[in-house]
């Protein structure tokens, strides 16, 4: 800091005496400190002058005429410190510039471009080199996880490849995508997944369906993940950034030797945690029970002495596996003066730890860049990934997951047959299936195959003028093969098979018009125009037959019944205009401003174009001159921004109406889809950011702070109206896609890294993120009549739940919504005293004792009115979390290092539907979980347990364990099992995500086998969860990346705990 | 170079300027788009084809339709959870089946008014026939009426909606009586457009209108207190009449009336059509009624569901239509099972899929149609899709419907077309009739054992309850729902499936503290189940509640 200064004084003094020197030519090489290695492309030009220049060549060499002996010289490259070397009337000189290792130096990839991170206006936030290792990641997305400030990332599905929701800066949309644009080399990728065909089309529910976008990339090909968090710097994305944007950047050849590199790990994945499920004693026990209360009329003799019975079958171990997971990575980087190449190969399979879950990948990736001339260089880039996923029934009440909890302890998983056992159905229509058999037999098969690369040309007309067209594409092809055998286990017996294929094209052709000003010599203006044309179209099919004749034929062929079929086209265009201005004024004062201009076909004619302009100023305090006494100030920077993004994230054509085609016995039907809203316009997030970054004593301790307050408007939804007039589900006459509501996020991010001890051999850094964010739905329609979830409605077909989850005005996205409990009418007084739902006192069908007291809040005219009925619903819970943090130790020792990281999640809550359906106190041939068998029991005084109909001789038999469970009640009168605080539990947790210890072998030893590098580590991860969750796991996500369904536990596939063994060697 | 540059730069933007809006307007490939849909008659019937697919009826149909249409009307037993709230009638307003069976109806409602609002003017401008226009409109309207029919028995007085782009909170709800007579000019309107035989099997005619008009007006006839009740009951007469006189003939076969050969014979009024394109578009029963898998060889929940005790017993010995209507031990179906099915109360030890009782002592065989074997492969087992119909508007309906008119407001008629369509429909069941008066009573017993589990008994009840209410009570009391057999526990399965297990077949005889009794015996002990008239208007779901601010005001006159 205080060298620059100088620096800059020397050369204002130099200024006046210049005009009246006599020029020299200076010549000389450029080297850096890393082998001595010649650097092309480095910037030579005299400090304070716009015309004397020069660049260095390929031997690093360079020559500058017209310099005056007093002047200074200053050699810049992005990636290598700035060096200022006076000439001091030499003619030649060298340099040796060393490459960039602090922070401020650090170059961050911003929208079309980079900068210097001390250059930077706008809140963006990167995880480069080893950081993105810390974590054994199968996709890039997960990478992100607890690494920056206002990145919250959840795992939807412990599965194998399975997608995830980040929300940057909170959820801002409510029906449409929350998940940011990625931006892989220049191709923008959607992070909302596509949806494959569930298992619903063979009857029951579909589980999650929405598969990984991202699965196609390779984590190790990343080299490094810059998220852009506000509006000025996403803006720039226009229509695609209103989610932030997240850039990936794969690695790039550099000149030299060819450098051969092989990553690989192999994976032990392990289930970290199983329920308390009843085994057969205990089922036994709880059947006992309910047959001495009165409720069974019969029971199974052999439960009349549960100690004699064996503990039965574990069906959570029965579905559980220990996983192994492996990944290998060769990489060939290198190249000569012109040309550069990046050559990888990956492979990677990972099996789940529920049983016939599985994800593989292959993917190759080849990176060209070739300077063709000092004008003109070009270059390119083409990838493909095949991935392969076994896809198993995760979510729901089909799900593996819950049929292994609800599945009887005394059901064997083979019978003596060898085939597989089944439960005896027929007994009140239980719909339990064997979870082994539908987890191995039913097969859905996800195979997707993607090419996607691009090409560019780039004209240097001069050091300061460039012009860049590229052009890429991503093509994929997806096919889906789903089964379901003709097997005698229970009810399945109908051989069902499903093809589906989908492909998908995508295009995109970009000109960008790059310009650097220099106004004078501390004034420097870089301009930014640019055009960007896509266009993507898909087109797919389904065929669907069943009664098969062989189970073992798994292609659509000549055999079994046609059931349906299905087709689908589509496509979007999209149209841009772009520019910005990057203001420089001394290094002190920084300004940018941008202007998007965004056609989409998704709007009609009037409203197809959006604008989205951002401000943003910076301002480096530590760089003022009366900064300059404090030079423990390593740097002070304030910055303020202003921005605005569009959202055109919505189906195609809907500001028309389409007929929707469906077969009926009169031929085929049609229907209009929606009803049209041609005024359809762009939905827009208006964005303020704040932030500060400090850094002293040499960077050791760094500060980032941001506080943000963004505003979502003109919302793309479909109005939630009276069921009487619409609705919004597939089999309506859709309301049309309209633009209102309003959704506020404000918070705060913080990011603090410090540089503990800082020593030759020990060093220790500590890296804490900070997220707090608060979500508000301001407006909705005119009415503020409330959205429950469409894709909720479907999925919790279990009565009332309906409108468990809600979008309210004044409430945060998703918030739960039910009755609050008061504990248990615990006696017939007590129960005649309170207040009840509308309900005759009956044990049968009616309220009883032992029965839920629900709490008496309000009535039809506001007040309490003794009443329980839709009135005394409020909100009950919150899926949001107060605040996300990560906190990560890095220790190195010589050659060791050793990384700890902790991840934490507070105050969001879950709505626990596993636990409603495993403690539900309603079902005789379920076993339930355990604390079931300490629901309040019922006595009667007068001895007659099971015809006793006088509620005034019935007592809880436990009362003084002070049951909280309710009492069993097949009919339920009361609806103990309602939406209720009941099911919310506190979701926050503290997690130990990973420990990761890795060693560097000596470079003498490796010298002797030829390697340069050779690093081993060990890593664990979801080493440990504190939480009082009572469910699997805490980190719920949502559903198939639904905003309004966040923190619904529905029998989610578990996130493995996973021990790695890995090495990375470079030849 | 700079040239080359400028020349580069300047085509890629104009480029991409000019190409801008053709580039920018992407019409759709995979569907058809309204603006230029309407071009042809057959492009109108291919419109009004989709308000007769279950797909359009699903969410009433699948569920609601029988959870309130049977278990109400006390023909069903089925008590789990929520799906039997509506046997005791303990359901609240969160009931997830009430809100899908109102939203169903309403679901239907906008599909007709899409059609009344939006074909016509479009037809029209492209040229289309007025023939064809008119009948198009009179389909709308009368299936329109139909909903609507159903809305008002079920909820009474319920918001009249005939434009669906109206703001939620100008919603409010219109007497019944409005209701009643918008659904008459709808009625009317089709009766006047549509032709005696329809142009294709299975869509509406003009006897579907007179059949729902000759229902209506009993129905409103029956409010007796009504000025023009009597006035109501000729009308209802002379519709129902002009039915049986339409040279439509009732269906001969009962074996066949529900499988899917019975689809659409001219004892098919109205009723929804099914097929077997996944789920949603077919008959959910054969699943949901089914007792096990056995049955269907798919997917079964009928196992805890029965015929009532009280239905059992309003079946005369000899009845042709109790077979046909549930199954209880010794019963023998051809067409059941893949190939042949006889009913025991256990099946034998070892079988695949094991068979225990229900507390009925029966299951459901109206709507089962078995597995693909028995039934042309049209099972529907795997996707709650069978192709048999569900029936809206029976011939028979009407044919009775003519008996109830004619009693009118007293207790019985001697009329003889009454006396002649009443023994038709006595003697398809195998039973004879030879008397010369039908007291209500006879009719209304009648009428359960021809359309139980058909889910439109619960409407006689509510007829019965306009006429009087404490005697619709007396009617609901007495069929004693609470009565359900249990077993004493001591006997073989062997045992357990004598020929005569059943309701009615072996003595009842209850054990003395825990010891003896009858195989199966009914609890004496257990409280009686009752009910009050209030109970009958069912209460508007809470999710429409919720969203409609002025459901909950006094109900008004609609303004024709």
């Amino acid at each position: 800091m205080k060298r620059k200064g100088l620096i800059l004084i020397i050369s204002v003094l130099l200024m006046g005496t210049q005009l009246f020197a006599q020029t020299i030519t200076v010549s000389g090489k450029v080297t850096s400190v890393a082998g001595s290695q010649p650097v092309m492309g480095v910037l030579v030009n005299v400090q304070g002058s716009k015309t004397v220049w020069s660049t260095t060549d390929t031997d690093g060499k360079y020559t500058i005429k017209g310099v005056n002996p007093s002047d200074v010289l200053n050699f810049t490259l992005l990636g290598y410190k700035n060096l200022a070397v006076p000439v001091n009337n030499r003619s030649v000189i060298d340099v040796v510039m060393q490459e960039s290792t602090t922070e401020l130096d650090q170059v961050v990839v911003v929208g079309y471009g980079s900068m210097k991170k001390s250059d930077l206006t706008g809140s963006v936030g990167s995880v480069t080199g080893g950081k993105l290792r810390e974590s054994i990641v199968t996709n890039i997305d997960q990478m992100l996880q607890g690494r920056i400030a206002g990145v919250q990332m959840t795992q939807n599905s412990g599965a194998p490849g399975a997608a995830n929701s980040i929300r940057i800066r909170g959820a801002s949309s409510i029906s449409n995508s929350n998940e940011p644009l990625y931006v892989i080399d220049g191709i923008p990728v959607s992070g909302s997944g596509s949806s494959i065909a569930g298992f619903e089309w063979s009857g029951g529910s579909n589980g999650q369906n929405i598969v990984n976008p991202l699965s196609a990339i390779a984590p190790n090909d990343i080299v490094s993940i810059d998220v852009l968090k506000d509006a000025s710097a996403t803006a720039i994305y226009g229509s695609a950034g209103a989610n932030g944007v997240v850039i990936v950047t794969t690695k790039r050849g550099k000149k030299g030797q060819m450098a051969v590199s092989y990553d690989g790990y192999s994976s032990l994945q392990t289930r970290a945690k199983k329920l308390s499920i009843m085994n057969l004693q205990e089922f036994a026990t709880y059947q006992l029970q309910l047959y001495n209360e009165g409720f069974l009329p019969n029971i199974n003799p052999t439960y009349l002495d549960p100690s004699i019975l064996g503990t039965g079958t574990n069906w959570q171990d029965a579905v559980t596996r220990n996983a192994w997971m492996q990944n290998h990575n060769l990489s060939m980087t290198g190249g000569n003066e012109t040309t550069n190449y990046a050559i990888s190969l990956g492979y990677t399979n990972q099996d789940g730890v529920l049983i016939n879950s599985d994800f593989e990948r292959f993917t190759g990736r080849i990176n060209l860049d070739h300077q063709y001339s000092k004008h003109f260089k070009m270059g390119g880039s083409l990838s493909y990934a095949r991935t392969n996923e076994n896809i198993i029934n995760n979510d729901g009440i089909n799900g593996i997951v819950m049929q292994s909890m609800m599945m009887r302890p005394d059901v064997s998983v083979y019978g003596f047959d060898g085939k597989y056992a089944s439960p005896e159905t027929t007994e009140q229509g239980s719909s339990i299936f064997n979870p082994v058999a539908m987890a191995n037999e039913q097969i859905n098969n996800v195979l997707r195959q993607r090419i996607f690369g691009n090409v560019y040309a780039q004209l240097n007309v001069n050091k300061d003028l460039n012009f860049r067209t590229e052009f890429g594409l991503d093509n994929s092809n997806n096919t889906q093969l789903g089964f379901k055998p003709n097997y005698d286990y229970g009810q399945f017996r109908n051989a069902m098979i499903m093809q589906q294929e989908d492909h998908s094209m995508y295009w995109l052709w970009k000109n960008l018009l790059n310009y650097d000003l220099h106004i004078s010599s501390n004034q420097n203006l870089n301009l930014l125009l640019g055009s960007e044309t896509s266009n993507s179209e898909w087109q797919g099919s389904q065929l669907i037959k069943d009664h098969l004749s062989s189970n073992d034929i798994h292609i659509i062929g000549k055999d079994g019944t046609f059931v349906s079929n299905n087709g689908w086209s589509g496509g979007v265009a999209k149209v841009s205009f772009f520019g910005r201005a990057n203001y420089n004024y001394d290094d002190r004062y920084l300004l940018t401003a941008t202007l998007r201009a965004d056609g989409s076909s998704r709007f009609g004619a009037n409203n197809s174009w959006g604008y989205f302009p951002s401000f943003a100023l910076a301002w480096r305090i530590s760089n003022e001159s009366f900064m300059k006494e404090f030079d423990w100030l390593y740097n002070l920077k304030l910055r303020l921004g202003y921005g605005q993004n569009g959202n055109d994230n919505i189906g195609t054509y809907l500001y028309g109406s389409t007929m929707r085609a469906f077969p009926t016995i009169f031929g085929t039907a049609y229907r209009m889809s929606n009803n049209a809203n041609p005024d359809l316009k762009w939905e827009t997030s208006i964005q303020y950011n704040a932030g500060i970054d400090f850094a002293v004593f040499d960077d050791r301790i760094n500060l980032t702070l941001d506080l943000y307050y963004k505003t979502t408007k003109d919302l793309l939804l479909q109005p939630s109206v009276s069921p009487v007039i619409g609705g919004s589900t597939f089999t309506d006459i859709q309301t049309p896609t309209m633009n209102i509501g309003k959704v506020i996020n404000k918070g705060v991010d913080i990011a603090l890294n410090t540089h503990n001890i800082k020593t030759k051999d020990f060093n220790w850094n500590t890296n804490i993120i900070f997220s707090l964010n608060r979500n508000k739905v301001d407006a909705l329609d005119n009415y503020g009549t409330p959205i429950y979830p469409a894709n909720l409605q479907q999925l919790l077909f279990l009565g009332g739940y309906n409108q468990a989850a809600a979008i309210m005005v004044g409430q945060p996205i998703g918030v739960f919504y039910g009755y609050v409990t008061d504990g248990l009418y615990m006696s017939a007084d007590d129960l005649n005293n309170s207040a009840k739902p509308n309900m005759p006192i009956d044990r049968n069908s009616g309220l009883w004792v032992g029965d839920i007291k629900f709490k008496d809040l309000s009535g039809p005219d506001g007040t309490p009115d003794g009443i329980i009925n839709e009135y005394d619903r409020t909100i009950i819970g919150d899926p949001n979390p107060d605040f996300t943090f990560g906190f990560t130790n890095t220790f190195k020792y010589k050659d060791f290092e050793l990384n700890i990281g902790l991840l934490g999640s507070v105050g969001g809550d879950i709505l626990n539907m596993a636990r409603m359906k495993l403690e539900r106190t309603q079902i005789v041939w379920d076993p339930q979980l355990k604390t079931v068998l300490n629901r309040a029991q019922l006595g009667y005084t007068n001895g007659d347990n099971a015809n006793s109909t006088n509620v005034n001789n019935c007592y809880i038999i436990n009362a003084d364990d002070n049951p909280t469970l309710p009492r069993f009640s097949n009919g339920d009168g009361n609806d103990n099992n309602r939406m209720s605080d009941r099911w919310i539990e506190d979701g926050s947790y503290l997690r130990i995500q990973n420990i990761a210890l890795s060693y560097n072998l000596p470079k003498a030893w490796l010298k002797r086998v030829g390697m340069q590098n050779c690093k081993i580590y060990l890593n664990a991860q979801n080493v440990y969860t504190f939480t009082n969750y009572s469910g699997l796991d805490p980190e719920i996500g949502s559903f198939n990346q639904n905003a309004g369904f966040s923190n619904i536990d529905l029998g989610r596939y578990p996130t493995p705990r996973v021990f790695t063994l890995g090495a990375n060697i470079t030849f | 170079m700079k040239n080359i540059f400028k020349l580069v730069s300047i085509t890629a933007l104009l480029l991409a300027n000019t190409a801008c809006k053709d580039f920018l307007t992407v019409v759709p490939k995979d569907q058809q788009v309204l603006e230029t849909y309407y071009t042809s008659e057959t492009a109108i019937y291919a419109n009004t084809a989709s308000l007769y697919s279950n797909f359009v009826w699903q969410d009433f149909s699948m569920n609601f339709m029988w959870m309130a249409g049977d278990e109400l009307a006390g023909d069903l037993f089925y008590t789990y959870a929520q799906e039997g709230q509506f046997y005791y009638m303990t359901f609240t307003n969160t009931n997830t089946f009430l809100n899908a069976g109102w939203n169903g109806l309403y679901r239907v409602v906008s599909y007709c008014n899409n059609i009344i609002n939006g074909m016509p003017g479009a037809a029209r401008a492209n040229g289309v026939s007025e023939t064809a226009i008119n009948t198009g409109l009179a389909e709308a309207r009368s299936i329109r009426a139909i909903a609507y029919y159903f809305l008002t028995e079920y909820w009474g007085d319920v918001p009249i909606i005939t434009n669906n782009n109206m703001p939620s909170n100008e919603i409010v709800r219109h007497k019944q009586s409005s209701v009643y007579e918008f659904i008459r000019r709808d009625l009317e309107f089709a009766r006047d457009n549509l032709s005696e035989r329809p142009f294709q099997s299975g869509r509406v005619s003009k006897y579907t209108a007179i059949g729902m008009l000759a229902k209506l007006h009993l129905t409103m006839a029956s409010h007796l207190s009504d000025s023009k009740s009597a006035e109501n009951f000729t009308i209802a007469k002379n519709y129902a009449e002009q039915v049986i006189k339409s040279g439509l003939v009732p269906y001969s076969d009962l074996e066949t009336m529900f499988y899917p050969e019975g689809n659409n014979s001219d004892e098919s009024l109205f009723a929804i059509q099914c097929t077997q394109d996944g789920y949603g578009y077919g008959n959910g029963r054969n699943v949901s009624l089914s007792r096990n898998s056995n049955i269907n060889l798919g997917n079964s929940w009928g196992a805890g569901k029965g015929a009532t005790l009280s239905l059992q017993e309003s079946f005369e010995t000899g009845d042709l239509r109790r077979k046909n209507t549930f199954m209880h031990s010794g019963d023998h179906y051809d067409r059941l099972a893949g190939g042949g099915y006889t009913y025991t109360n256990y099946s034998a030890e070892g079988a695949a899929v094991e068979e225990t009782p229900n507390e009925m002592l029966n299951h459901i065989r109206k709507y089962v149609i078995g597995a693909n074997a028995d039934c042309g492969g049209k099972a529907g087992a795997t996707n709650q899709d069978a192709v048999n119909n569900i029936y809206l508007l029976r011939l028979s309906d009407v044919y009775l419907c003519y008996v109830e008119a004619c009693i009118g407001s007293g207790s019985s008629t001697s009329d003889a077309l009454a006396l002649q369509v009443f023994r038709t429909i006595r003697q398809r069941a195998g039973l004879s009739f030879s008397g010369t008066a039908i007291t209500y009573t006879q009719l209304i017993k009648e009428r359960r054992t021809e359309f139980a589990l058909e889910s439109i008994n619960f409407f006689d009840v509510k007829r019965m309850n306009y006429r009087n209410s404490d005697n619709a009570i007396t009617y609901l009391n007495g069929m004693q729902r609470q009565r359900q057999y249990v077993s004493n526990g001591n006997n073989t399965k062997a045992e357990r499936n004598v020929a005569n297990a059943y309701h009615g077949g072996f003595s009842v005889v209850q054990p003395v503290n825990g010891v003896g009794g009858s195989i199966f015996y009914i609890n004496q002990d257990i409280v009686p189940v009752t009910f009050s008239a209030a109970q009958l208007i069912l209460p508007i779901p809470d999710e429409t509640v919720a969203k409609t601010p002025r459901i909950n005001e006094q109900p008004v006159d609609y303004q024709f």
